[in-house]
């Protein structure tokens, strides 16, 4: 069996050869490949997200690969009390803020203190409500936080309004950390303007890249995405967080190859210092990143008006309310839906109780999604 | 493993096909002669607008029974209106699987039918007043499932009975009346769909080829093969069997159902008496296929029609024979699932499980 794999990997890399080949043609024609900033200075993005400086990489985003993990540990945790398991508040709380070592393995940085500050409270309550909720779970109904049961046998522990901890958290935090920190913080003038530095390189400590870089490259960190991610994506990275759905969506929007050619484009520009260019490739992660969001929360809605199980309507309503609030989090000056409109979707459409949300709301905020982000057209197949 | 290499080599093969294509993704992956057009035009002229309309008339003729017995309850009466929710639980096998275009934009399945039904639900429901049918809460509480609990749970006696409570009566009226106007609703949003439907052309995401081949698998692997027959016998229960989980429960006619639904399968892969499915394969050069899907079709209705009972009666007496269906059924899923989207260039995008 092993032979024949590494047969077919070696057919496969024969043939990404000669479709490499087959396919050459000038950058120039493609707009989305390289960037002119008009005064005649060529942008060319690499084949992958990487760049290096006197031999060096300059690409270093260790401490959202370590947010990313511990967000795993804690989803995972949060779905054992689904199994049988008491939960122990304290260590969920350990968890979230990093305190004392509650993980697999010692991790840097923290959760908490990179989540949207107003919210972390929420969160807190949430971790609070599902260790109690897992003491002795009976089967969940309206009203009655504790166990429900999906198709596939998976069981989920969810609130007395129906809602699923694990995706209340992992979608939650998804925005309230990840997305608020890429669009409010990393790919802000404060984090990428003009005065930011990016100059200086502290090679002396094998930092080879400048202030600017990092920032930037910070930002690409919290996406989930491998370096080497594209549509129809067949490498052997995986995908972790937003880049699980942004790779679910792109059969149908392609946001793949959207995404990471302006991470690697805008990324490019800072190492040519072509700022104009930068910001026209900020503007596009800004765009997509909540295309992205709206189309995960559509393919979710489409799941629940398709679905007769009620574990799998709740837990597919979960998902869908967790991408939903993350849009909350969208930066201020370059978002398609105020806040106020997505308070709206989340209080009015969908309610706090899922037991009482109706079909009719679904598929109105629905309408609403596609509208607003141009997904008209593939809104019935996400 | 198997699967794995199935994958590989699928990879292997779509990287030649879409390297060097940036304008057309799923387009004119296999060579057909088929006349797409005329294939469209008879699966809806032919088979789903007549389905849909005989479905409507038989929930209308229930709505019509319902009415009549609720302002009048004798034997007579309850006879016809239990008659009447058989048929048109019948007649809905014939839709059920059309899950794309108007009957996914009101969700016309988890409206209709939802089963085990949620007793505890239905009874507070009734006590309470007042229910809105369109929350999710309620999705166990309505549809046939509800029906087939409020007409067929205990003895006629008995239920003439319960009805004597006009709470309850007005509470199957709320039922009823809200599957009507959602059959009604689809009904009437195929009129203008149909056309869109006959020339959304091609294999796209989103062309009526690939929405309907991926309607009738989701429904062949989810409702079909899991919602009758598997989840009743245990297979995502740890080989529990789950009898009070099997379709008309109450009313004890499952395999008609399954029969009705398979048949209705069988039907629309045929195209009828028209163009179909398997005429499709055979103009893309995959003759041998539709042989191999022609000969588990069989081989399905064979097993099938052996049922005659309650579907508890043959967990209990003939698990064996449900396990072995449950097999054969399984095999055509790979036929459907893999075999036939790869052969028309279709993809699958709807997953069974998200993997979460």
């Amino acid at each position: 069996m092993k032979k024949a794999t590494f047969k077919i990997l070696t057919l496969i890399c024969f043939a990404t050869a000669v479709s490499l080949t087959a396919c050459t043609k000038d950058d120039d024609t493609n707009p989305s490949s390289s960037n002119n900033d008009g005064g005649g200075s060529q942008i060319t993005p690499p084949a992958t997200y990487s760049f290096s400086r006197l031999g060096f990489s300059t690409v270093n985003y260790d401490g959202q690969t370590s947010r990313l993990q511990q967000l795993d540990e804690l989803v995972e945790e949060i779905v054992k009390g689904g199994n049988g398991t008491v939960l122990s508040e304290q260590k969920l709380q350990d968890m979230f803020s990093n305190t004392g070592n509650p993980f697999s393995q010692v991790y840097s940085k923290d959760l908490k203190s990179k989540t949207f500050a107003l919210d972390t409270t929420y969160f807190k309550s949430i971790l609070t409500a599902a260790a109690a909720a897992s003491v002795s779970p009976p089967t969940a109904s309206n009203g009655v936080a504790g166990i429900l049961t999906r198709t596939n046998g998976k069981k989920m522990l969810v609130d007395e309004n129906g809602r699923e901890f694990k995706e209340l958290i992992e979608k939650g935090l998804m925005g309230a950390t990840f997305y608020n920190q890429i669009v409010n913080n990393y790919l802000t003038s404060s984090k990428i303007g003009s005065a930011v530095d990016n100059e200086t390189i502290d090679s002396a400590n094998g930092k080879y890249y400048t202030t600017m870089e990092h920032h930037f490259d910070e930002a690409f960190g919290y996406m989930g995405f491998p370096t080497d991610f594209s549509s129809n994506y067949s490498g052997t990275n995986s995908t972790q967080f937003w880049g699980k759905y942004c790779n679910v969506a792109d059969d149908d929007i392609q946001l793949n190859d959207k995404l990471m050619n302006a991470f690697k484009l805008g990324r490019a520009a800072i190492v040519a210092k072509n700022y104009r260019v930068l910001d026209q490739q900020v503007q596009i992660i800004y765009e997509q990143l909540e295309v992205l969001i709206a189309a995960s929360a559509i393919h979710y809605i489409n799941q629940v008006l398709s679905y007769t199980n009620t574990g799998d309507i709740h837990h597919s309503l979960s998902e869908c309310y967790g991408f939903i609030r993350s849009l909350r989090y969208s930066n201020a000056l370059n978002r398609k839906l105020t806040a106020s409109e997505v308070d709206d979707l989340l209080q009015n459409r969908i309610g706090d109780n899922f037991y009482n949300t109706t079909k009719p709301n679904l598929n109105y905020i629905k309408t609403t999604l596609s509208t607003t982000y141009g997904l008209d057209s593939v809104k019935d197949n996400l | 493993m198997m699967k794995k290499k199935k994958f590989l080599y699928l990879l292997l093969f779509s990287l030649f096909v879409i390297a060097c294509d940036d304008t057309k993704k799923e387009d004119d992956k296999a060579a057909t002669d088929m006349d797409q057009a005329a294939f469209l035009a008879n699966l809806s002229d032919q088979i789903i607008v007549p389905n849909y309309t005989e479905f409507k008339l038989s929930v209308n003729e229930l709505k019509l029974a319902i009415d009549s017995f609720v302002l009048l309850r004798n034997q007579t009466n309850l006879d016809l209106v239990q008659l009447k929710l058989k048929q048109a639980y019948i007649v809905w096998q014939k839709v059920s699987f059309l899950e794309f275009g108007p009957a996914a934009q009101i969700a016309l399945r988890g409206n209709a039918n939802v089963y085990p039904a949620d007793v505890t639900k239905v009874e507070s429901n009734i006590n309470n007043g007042n229910a809105n049918l369109d929350a999710l809460g309620n999705s166990a509480a309505k549809g046939f499932p509800t029906l087939d609990y409020l007409l067929n749970h205990t003895s006629d006696s008995a239920i003439l009975q319960e009805f004597t409570d006009s709470k309850r009566g007005d509470y199957l009226n709320l039922v009823s009346n809200d599957l009507n106007s959602k059959t009604n609703q689809v009904i009437a949003d195929w009129a203008s769909y149909q056309n869109t439907f006959k020339t959304s052309l091609g294999t796209n995401i989103g062309s009526s080829t690939g929405m309907l081949i991926n309607a009738l698998n989701q429904h062949l692997e989810r409702y079909f093969r899991d919602g009758k027959i598997g989840i009743p016998i245990g297979v995502r229960s740890s080989g529990i069997a789950l009898p009070d989980n099997s379709e008309a429960y109450y009313g004890a006619y499952s395999f008609e159902l399954i029969q009705a639904n398979f048949t209705a399968l069988k039907n629309i892969y045929h195209g009828s008496s028209g163009l179909g499915l398997d005429d499709y394969l055979v103009s893309a050069g995959a003759a041998d296929l539709n042989d191999i899907i022609n000969t588990q079709i069989t081989i399905i209705e064979s097993k099938i029609n052996q049922f005659s009972g309650t579907m508890p009666d043959a967990i209990q007496n003939n698990l064996s024979e449900l396990n072995s269906t449950y097999s054969e059924i399984q095999k055509l899923i790979v036929f459907w699932k893999v075999d036939m989207p790869s052969r028309l260039g279709v993809l699958i995008t709807y997953q069974d499980n998200d993997g979460d």
